[in-house]
């Protein structure tokens, strides 16, 4: 508003009330919910991470079962002990290693056709 | 510029900016409605700017963003009176309470607190608005949620009242 012959207005813009501290941008950004962008964030790291180590569990297994003699009926079953529940807590955690649509492909059969 | 950095990336320190460019309007405002009760007004504007925070994407910016954040904060009043008169317990106490921090006030602001308090609610958030945040009426309007004639007839019988009081 521009300056005002106004005695009303000339009081009320004379002596703004206008408190201002950091102490106040502090305590409103303390009480502001969590980023979801860092959260997003964290898990998209936590996901990368769990996926790079299970292929290079699945690389040393293999390296491994190359080096024992493949085919040999202990080696595998070793190989399956570990990779079952390597694959369960991995899919569990990072969701599904293969795409859900690709296991649709072989489940054409069960569709009620009407 | 900010705004859109607080919408598109979530940036902290953006937000922090817009709360210190505009904490002043808010909470200077929102003092003078409550008659000079600094906790209880300052709790307000927390509640304004978290609410602000929380719905930035609804901001289109055809209102200036001083007068969308007291549209909010002016929201954050009238459940404040809505709570007190639920209660029915506004009691001496926190009637008293207000009296003593407007008292703790420097001398011209504890004149202008005075005279402000005679004026009803809405002529005394336009006067305010208008005259002491140099806000237009078309966003006084907007941040009061009435038409622009209803605010210029708060303004216009609100200074009518705060003259009469100080010439008396």
């Amino acid at each position: 508003m521009s300056e005002s012959d106004d005695p009303i207005e000339r009081l009320l813009g004379a002596a703004p009330l206008r408190p201002h501290d950091s102490g106040f941008t502090r305590r409103v950004l303390r009480a502001l919910p969590p980023s979801s962008r860092i959260a997003a964030d964290g898990r998209s790291t936590f996901v990368l991470a769990s996926r790079a180590g299970l292929v290079l569990a699945l690389l040393v297994a293999a390296q491994r079962w190359l080096v024992a003699g493949a085919g040999s009926v202990e080696t595998l079953l070793a190989l399956l002990l570990f990779l079952a529940p390597a694959l369960a807590a991995a899919s569990r955690l990072c969701g599904p290693l293969i795409p859900r649509s690709f296991w649709r492909v072989f489940r054409l059969g069960e569709r009620h056709w009407r | 510029m900010l705004i859109a950095r607080v919408v598109h990336d979530d940036d902290r320190a953006a937000f922090g900016e817009l709360v210190r460019r505009h904490q002043p309007v808010i909470r200077g405002f929102l003092r003078r409605m409550l008659g000079g009760n600094r906790d209880l007004a300052d709790d307000l504007a927390q509640e304004t700017f978290i609410k602000a925070h929380r719905g930035m994407r609804g901001f289109r910016g055809g209102a200036a963003f001083p007068a969308w954040l007291c549209a909010i904060a002016t929201n954050e009043l009238r459940a404040e009176w809505r709570r007190r008169k639920r209660r029915a317990e506004f009691s001496e106490d926190e009637a008293g309470e207000e009296r003593a921090t407007q008292a703790a006030e420097p001398g011209l602001q504890r004149d202008i607190g005075a005279g402000l308090a005679r004026l009803s609610e809405a002529q005394r958030a336009a006067l305010v608005l208008c005259f002491e945040h140099g806000f237009t009426h078309d966003e006084a309007a907007a941040a009061l949620g009435c038409p622009v004639g209803t605010l210029k007839s708060h303004v216009a019988r609100g200074k009518a009242r705060l003259r009469e009081w100080l010439e008396a």
